[in-house]
């Protein structure tokens, strides 16, 4: 009798702990389709984006026949958009058609130049809390390759440099060389725009700044707060690729503006990125 | 005189072999005289040795059943490691399994890739190590490729490659 | 002066070698036998996590078990945890990430994984090493007896270091991939 109680017992449990797993299953089954078509990283994008790789997300090489095809792409390139971006249908149309022309298709390569990261992070800065955006870009470098601070946007720092280029500029007068500059004292004395007697190509250095307030604790990093990229390639294109962490198949690293440059809309662009 | 001599020589080899034709002859027919007059004796009797040869195989069997060569048992080893249902159980499986290896720190290779000669290997490991991983991970991937052996006959390499 | 021609030979083939070695162009057939061994440890990792998490591990075994856990990681690899409500990322130490988990209030841990993964191309370092990315997505819940239920999933990105290497085994040298896990990304996912 005992013995068929505790066997009854253990059949009981076994029934129920099955059926706990079973609920945590159900409720997974059907994201799985949503998790396959989300571009998960930024690689993911790249491989998508040429071709690389198959619906089922199985690489693709050079050896097979689908690797970098017309239609592959063509059939992946409009779900790389952030389908809620304002992004025009006709825009989205010119673009595709131009990454995957017959004749002159084009390809994202990940160690050429063209695209770089935008990474926002908060920091302390002499105690406060501050947001400060680092830009950042991959370079070859010994056996392989690496990330490198190329730019800093810091309020802080953009704030501290005014130069003044007004006819009315405070300067050192032509003949100083004759005191023996005497006149730096009066110059730097009292005076908070010491820019104004630098050359008239001076632009400060933020990376350089940056890196001397960090030696000098003066920075302390808290965190990265967000990331996301601008590609000024292929050639005459630019978009800004972001991450979207929502329900949904329209999800993951997707193109969020698409704007078509020339070259001298390019270097407007980019001013505008660095706020310079 | 002399083919007197030969004749005598001829004759005198001649004898004895005719002598060894006729008895040979002689035995072949007493034989062939007994196959064709007992050969359901002999069927029968050849089949009642086959039946107690085949008695006494599968008693032997029985009594003692062929021991697994050494890769077996480690493999054995493996999947109750692997299957068993609890820690002590578990861990009383790693204890026995140790006792064939030279020591716990026997090292253990596991083959990840094979092209052309060419062989790629996970990090080396010991017996301990792996022997703890199945219980951990209660999965039992990979089979046994090579064994070598130490002078007492206890494992001190053991060669594994994943079952894909 | 012919020795010494012979000495810079010698040097020059050892050196080249050994950059062969390192930089060893890693065929597609080998990158999937890496890519799978390196899914394996992440799975490991996976099963080393829900017996670290599991009330009924006991601790001399929990301690083991975060032992070879931490076997898995490259030195000073870390968690990065970020939840949807914040996007502060807080970063753990993979030891302090695993005592945590072992001190979480739950009676019952559940972790499933979705059978999605992603494995990245591996792309060189400046030394040489090999480093890749494998995402993959949790599903984890923790239940207490006096009822209290915590459920969330979790997209996982893990760094992973491939590198070959070898060593001497009985007099003789064999070459084996070294693959480690590094810093982790956990970010609270919406499905």
């Amino acid at each position: 009798m005992i013995r068929f109680s505790i066997l009854f017992l253990g059949l009981v449990a076994l029934q129920v702990s099955l059926l706990g797993q079973g609920n945590l299953l159900d409720d997974m089954a059907g994201h799985e389709d949503k998790l396959r078509a989300d571009t998960k990283q930024v690689n993911q994008f790249f491989r998508r984006f040429n071709g690389e790789e198959d619906r089922e997300g199985n690489r693709l090489y050079e050896d097979n026949r689908q690797y970098r095809s017309r239609k592959l792409r063509q059939g992946y390139l409009p779900y790389l958009f952030d389908l809620q971006s304002s992004i025009s249908s006709n825009l989205k149309k010119e673009f595709i058609d131009e990454m995957t022309d017959r004749k002159s298709p084009a390809f994202l390569n990940f160690h050429e130049n063209g695209w770089f990261a935008e990474v926002a992070t908060d920091f302390v800065y002499k105690g406060k809390k501050s947001r400060l955006i680092l830009f950042m870009e991959l370079q070859p470098q010994g056996q392989g390759y690496e990330w490198v601070i190329a730019d800093v946007l810091f309020d802080p720092f953009k704030k501290s440099f005014s130069k003044d280029t007004t006819s009315s500029k405070p300067f050192i007068h032509p003949m100083s060389h004759e005191l023996d500059f005497m006149n730096l004292r009066k110059a730097f004395q009292g005076n908070n725009n010491p820019e104004s007697y630098t050359k008239d190509s001076f632009e400060p250095d933020y990376v350089s700044l940056f890196l001397y307030e960090l030696k000098n604790t003066n920075l302390k990093f808290q965190t990265v707060t967000n990331v996301k990229f601008h590609f000024f390639s292929p050639e005459g294109w630019y978009f800004e690729l972001a991450k979207y962490n929502r329900p949904g198949m329209n999800s993951g690293w997707l193109i969020t503006n698409l704007v078509r440059v020339d070259a001298n809309q390019e270097k407007q662009l980019k001013a505008f990125i660095y706020d310079k | 005189m002399i083919n007197r001599i030969k004749n005598s020589l001829t004759w005198n080899r001649l004898i004895p072999i005719m002598i060894i034709c006729i008895l040979a002859v002689s035995c072949k027919n007493k034989k062939k005289a007994t196959d064709i007059s007992d050969t359901q004796q002999v069927s029968e009797e050849i089949k009642e040795e086959i039946e107690a040869y085949e008695e006494q195989e599968i008693t032997a069997e029985e009594i003692n059943p062929p021991s697994p060569s050494k890769a077996e048992k480690i493999s054995q080893y493996f999947s109750a490691i692997a299957n068993a249902s609890s820690i002590p159980e578990a861990n009383n499986n790693i204890a026995e399994a140790l006792s064939m290896f030279s020591s716990a720190d026997a090292v253990v290779l596991i083959e990840i890739y094979s092209q052309s000669g060419q062989v790629d290997y996970d990090q080396p490991t010991t017996i301990k190590k792996y022997l703890n991983y199945l219980k951990d991970q209660k999965k039992n991937t990979n089979k046994v490729q090579d064994i070598v052996y130490d002078d007492n006959g206890n494992v001190k390499e053991l060669v594994l490659r994943k079952i894909l | 002066m012919k020795l010494n021609k012979l000495y810079t030979f010698i040097m020059l083939a050892v050196i080249g070698f050994a950059a062969q070695a390192q930089s060893d162009n890693i065929s597609p057939k080998r990158k999937q036998a890496i890519d799978s061994l390196a899914l394996e440890k992440v799975k490991d990792l996976s099963k080393y996590i829900s017996l670290i998490g599991d009330k009924k591990t006991p601790y001399s075994e929990a301690t083991r078990v975060m032992d070879r856990a931490e076997e898995l990681f490259a030195p000073d690899s870390e968690m990065g945890v970020s939840s949807l409500t914040s996007e502060e990322i807080n970063y753990y130490k993979v030891r302090d990430y695993f005592n945590r988990l072992m001190a979480l209030n739950y009676d019952k841990v559940t972790i499933k994984w979705y059978d999605i993964h992603y494995i990245s191309d591996l792309e060189q370092q400046p030394d040489g090493k090999f480093v890749g990315v494998i995402t993959i997505y949790q599903r984890f819940e923790g239940k207490s007896e006096d009822g209290l239920s915590y459920k969330d999933t979790t997209k996982k990105d893990i760094t992973i270091y491939v590198e070959k290497k070898q060593t001497q085994i009985a007099g003789r040298t064999i070459e084996f991939w070294d693959v480690l896990l590094g810093d982790i990304r956990v970010a609270e996912t919406t499905i």
